[in-house]
């Protein structure tokens, strides 16, 4: 590789500005709006938001696999130690995909290949970004991987419908992990196992990023997911950050009206309540997004300003930003 | 967490299936035919008791005895003499133009249904103007341009079938590329060629060996259909086809003009569909037991 334009002042991973567009029936969607984030090695940044909030599209820009046809990355830079991801020729890129970056999937049920045996879809990625074309090499490093996630090396030869879901997610966990990338792309990896398996594999990971230095974004829907595994926080809001911090002051003190929103959904145990609190209405469509705050039409706090032009992000504490224009009124009404 | 039993062992792809495919003893039946099938035919100069073509008119429509096994035709040749010799171009037509057909019939299936789009779009309305002549009609073109002869005969038979086989693997993958294992094979960086010849042709693959093995028996019949218009193999070659084609006039006075190669026919065509399902089962990680 040549000319790279390195910048070690940069923290290992940087989004600027980043800008999504998909196009559906002439209209465009606009899935992620000027995300900007940081994250340091061997941290976890969750990115914590609804459904279509963009937080899977944020995750594939930066291993550049959104689908060929209708999405382009309209504008913005990502930047994994210093050097821009998207201005990587596809060869480079390889050098990077499946090894530096890789991606656990939301669904194990679908993320393993059904006809190919478990060992040598782990196998598969460790040979793609090895020099050697020695194959019991690389066998023998797939049997460490399922030693590692904690299954038994013999099951090498087993198909993933022989696994039982959370084993199928170990398995994809391992598949991401072979090749000891340097940043691990988490897209809902428990969603679709139960709570106590869900444990395991949060468990599991956490340990698995202690030991290899790994930084890690995670992308989830689940507070409690994050309070369990994450550093910092971003909510995530119609493909916007609206607000960002560390666990503590996110969990401690949410500003914006919308993460107020998030916690105050979250059923109390105990108090005895019959109603739950979920947050009036529903995102704004992504072809027609409003001018002003995407937030607004939901907001109980909305005011004129607020409808009028995208709000800036504001900063509240140390490194607590918060996009809000009444973050202070806010605040207020809340003590 | 359960002991893995028995076949649960690193092998390759070969031996695996048959392994497999070893436990159904339908599909071991249908193997066991077609290759008897096979090495008669390989054989069959040294095997046949007459020349094939040798014409001995006292023994016009004998019927079936010591010396002539399964009788004589209407112009007194061995009929078991011509169905051994003619399972070498019966067979290898039906195989080799399906085989032809269904390699070019996937790729252009293949690439249709992984890329999309307008790529897809001028394939697929390619196929619908070949489609829209009717299948055996265009095969009679295609020989009638050519010109008879066994060799023209497999192109004109694998030129129809590539059609079929391209919309059904277009569907498949259209189908399988959607889920997920595709897209995390693509976060490993798989290349387009390897995602497609290891992760979706694999399991598009159930149908299209169901429809090849279906296809051979189509194709022996239609090879037949082509020699009785005069465009196939030419007599004196023994194709069964053409023989039963030939046979036919004869049908209330001599039957068994008509048994032996339409026999012949019907064997081959059940034991390619018993071996066609067995390794459809064979393939498919999920009937193992």
């Amino acid at each position: 590789m040549h000319q790279k334009e390195i910048n070690t002042d940069m923290p290992f991973l940087s989004i600027k500005d980043l800008k999504v567009e998909y196009k559906s029936d002439g209209q465009i969607v606009h899935a992620v709006n000027d995300v900007s984030l940081q994250l340091e090695r061997g941290k976890t940044l969750g990115l914590v938001g609804e459904t279509g909030a963009g937080k899977t599209t944020i995750a594939k820009s930066i291993l550049r696999i959104l689908p060929d046809v209708g999405s382009h990355i309209a504008n913005g830079e990502i930047y994994l130690e210093g050097e821009n991801l998207l201005k990587l020729s596809e060869t480079d890129m390889r050098k990077i995909r499946g090894n530096k970056v890789s991606m656990i999937f939301q669904d194990p049920m679908t993320a393993l290949n059904p006809v190919l045996r478990v060992g040598d879809q782990i196998a598969e990625v460790v040979s793609l970004h090895s020099d050697s074309n020695n194959r019991a090499e690389h066998e023998k490093r797939a049997k460490e991987m399922l030693e590692i996630v904690g299954i038994p090396a013999e099951r090498y030869y087993a198909y993933p419908h022989q696994f039982s879901g959370g084993m199928k997610q170990r398995v994809v966990i391992a598949i991401a992990l072979a090749c000891n990338p340097d940043l691990l792309l988490a897209d809902e990896p428990t969603t679709a196992l139960d709570v106590t398996i869900q444990a395991q594999v949060l468990d599991l990971i956490a340990e698995l990023r202690n030991k290899y230095n790994t930084a890690m974004l995670l992308i989830t829907h689940d507070m409690g997911v994050v309070a369990q595994v994450c550093d910092t926080v971003a909510v995530i809001y119609a493909g916007r950050i609206i607000e960002y911090g560390t666990k503590q002051q996110i969990f401690k003190h949410p500003s914006h009206p919308y993460t107020i929103g998030l916690f105050g959904a979250i059923p109390d145990m105990n108090e005895d309540e019959e109603w739950l609190h979920p947050i009036d209405g529903l995102p704004p469509d992504p072809t027609n997004l409003p001018q002003g705050c995407s937030f607004a039409p939901r907001c109980k706090f909305a005011t004129d300003a607020c409808w009028k032009e995208p709000i800036s992000m504001n900063k509240t504490q140390d490194g607590h930003d918060c996009r809000c224009c009444r973050i202070e009124a806010v605040m207020k009404g809340e003590d | 967490m359960p002991k893995m039993t028995g076949h649960a062992k690193n092998q390759g792809g070969f031996t695996a299936v048959m392994k497999q495919m070893s436990k159904n003893k339908a599909a071991m039946l249908g193997l066991l035919i077609l290759s008897a099938e096979i090495i008669l035919a390989i054989l069959a100069p040294y095997i046949i008791p007459y020349d094939y073509s040798f014409m001995d008119m006292a023994n016009m429509f004998a019927k079936p005895s010591a010396s002539h096994l399964f009788g004589c035709d209407d112009m007194g040749r061995d009929i078991f003499s011509r169905v051994l010799f003619g399972a070498r171009y019966s067979i290898s037509i039906g195989i080799i133009a399906v085989a032809i057909g269904s390699v070019i019939g996937c790729t252009i299936g293949a690439i249709a249904g992984y890329f999309g789009g307008q790529v897809d779009n001028l394939i697929m309305r390619f196929l619908d103007i070949i489609q829209a002549i009717p299948g055996m009609l265009l095969m009679i073109v295609i020989s009638a341009v050519l010109g008879p002869g066994y060799f023209n005969t497999i192109v004109a038979l694998s030129i129809g079938s590539i059609s079929g086989m391209a919309r059904m693997l277009r569907a498949q993958m259209l189908k399988e590329r959607e889920n997920e294992y595709i897209e995390a094979a693509q976060s490993i960086n798989c290349s387009k060629f390897r995602i497609i010849t290891s992760h979706l042709l694999p399991n598009c693959i159930s149908p299209m060996i169901v429809s090849a093995t279906m296809g051979v028996a189509q194709t022996i019949t239609m090879a037949a259909g082509l020699s009785f218009i005069g465009l196939g193999v030419q007599p004196p070659i023994p194709e069964w086809g053409a023989m039963l084609s030939a046979a036919r006039q004869f049908i209330r006075q001599a039957p068994h003009l008509v048994y032996f190669p339409g026999l012949a026919i019907a064997v081959t065509v059940l034991a390619l569909n018993l071996l066609g399902d067995g390794l459809r089962d064979a393939l498919d990680p999920k009937l193992k037991n």
